[in-house]
């Protein structure tokens, strides 16, 4: 299997990162949790399957390992995981060429060129012996959940991987994080929209918002 | 028609009559509609506020506040981007270790502009981070660390978490700490006053 170098953000170099915050629920405990990330472990894609992408929690050093043992998801407060993605993705140009192959074959042999749904139908086949014989691309995204004070950092910016991190996390654990934004701080200081809006004056001079 | 009349009529900005075309003008139209679309969801705008009010605190070298006994401090460093939702430009970038700082930056968002990412030096009593904040999510992008104190690679890990989760509480702090001031009488009493001095260089 081919593997992407992981940057591994919490063990070296820059971080990038979402915050939010998840209260552990009250009767949480160490193997609770740990069920909670088997619920949702990494699964390899099937090679004889039909699925081309695979996600799910890995251990935060052994990407290959979803046992979760306590010794490697616990760190001090702190529970650490990944979140791996494997994809099979089938280079456009290279099935094009195999069906190119496969048509000249056809012709060689039938003495007429093949019919649309005979290369439907040869397309599909090619794909699929493609995908059997194409190893899947790795990414892993770290994952550190303070179990003390509730942060909870997913070392990702594309929201469409956030978001799919958050769904996983929401069904092992049964807790909805909320982001750090201005809008969810805001929300949580009580503030109205009726009370604090846009400074004209600094959004746009003699524009008035009100 | 001067030349510049003459390749602004070639590329159907304006009519034979030197007004702007309908077509050009319902472009620049949509594009603000979308400007102020991502400007108000989620309280970007907020966001927004806040680091344009960070960067004229960031002229005083008084500490920012204290938090957990430390002193503060914000320095914005050479990269921003600004966004508005009217007038002719709607984002501009600027990149320059003084850029944050100049003339051309006061003249932006005194015309409207304001800073929507930005890159930023935070000292936290002796310890140093450095970091991209943008507006919309106050997410922290490539942050470098400070060095650490321990060599103990199990150790190393949870310095680390220590040291990301120290940042974004740091952050929020800050955040917390425009938001009250935000809410508040001050803001158009004192605050907004002395920034729009600022801006003109008074």
């Amino acid at each position: 299997m081919r593997l992407v170098p992981r940057p591994m953000p919490l063990l070296k170099g820059s971080v990038s990162f979402a915050r939010f915050h998840a209260a552990p629920p009250a009767t949480a405990q160490a193997e609770h949790l740990l069920e909670g990330l088997r619920l949702r472990a990494f699964e390899p894609i099937a090679l004889q399957g039909e699925e081309e992408r695979a996600a799910g929690f890995v251990e935060l050093e052994n990407h290959t390992s979803t046992a979760f043992a306590p010794s490697a998801t616990f760190q001090g407060d702190w529970l650490v995981c990944a979140w791996r993605i494997d994809t099979i993705r089938i280079s456009a140009a290279q099935l094009n060429e195999e069906l190119k192959a496969w048509i000249q074959d056809f012709e060689n042999k039938n003495e007429r060129a093949p019919s649309r749904y005979e290369r439907s139908e040869a397309k599909m086949a090619l794909r699929k012996e493609l995908r059997a014989v194409t190893p899947p691309t790795t990414k892993t995204f770290d994952v550190a959940w303070n179990l003390g004070t509730g942060a909870l950092q997913i070392f990702t910016l594309s929201r469409k991987l956030v978001d799919e991190i958050l769904v996983a996390f929401d069904k092992s654990f049964d807790v909805t994080p909320l982001p750090r934004s201005p809008q969810v701080l805001f929300d949580e200081a009580g503030l109205q929209d009726a009370h604090v809006k846009p400074t004209p004056e600094l959004c746009w001079p003699g524009l008035s918002l009100v | 028609m001067s030349r510049r009349e003459d390749a602004a009529f070639a590329r159907g900005d304006i009519g034979v009559d030197g007004e702007v075309t309908e077509e050009k003008r319902a472009a620049a139209e949509v594009e603000r509609a979308r400007a102020r679309e991502q400007f108000l969801e989620g309280k970007t705008w907020l966001g927004r506020e806040f680091l344009t009010w960070l960067l004229w605190k960031s002229e005083s070298s008084e500490p920012l506040m204290s938090f957990d006994g430390e002193p503060v401090h914000v320095l914005f460093g050479g990269k921003l981007t600004l966004r508005g939702i009217a007038g002719e430009v709607i984002e501009l970038g600027l990149k320059g270790t003084e850029a944050a700082y100049s003339q051309v930056n006061r003249f932006a968002l005194e015309n409207g502009l304001l800073i929507h990412a930005a890159k930023l030096k935070l000292t936290l009593g002796e310890k140093e981070f450095d970091f991209t904040l943008d507006a919309q999510l106050l997410d922290i992008r490539t942050a470098k660390l400070p060095d650490l104190l321990t060599d103990d690679e199990d150790d190393r890990i949870q310095e680390r978490l220590f040291l990301t989760e120290r940042l974004g509480e740091v952050t929020q702090a800050i955040f917390m700490t425009f938001l009250a001031l935000r809410r508040g009488p001050e803001w158009r009493g004192q605050v907004l006053p002395e920034i729009l001095s600022w801006l003109k260089g008074e």
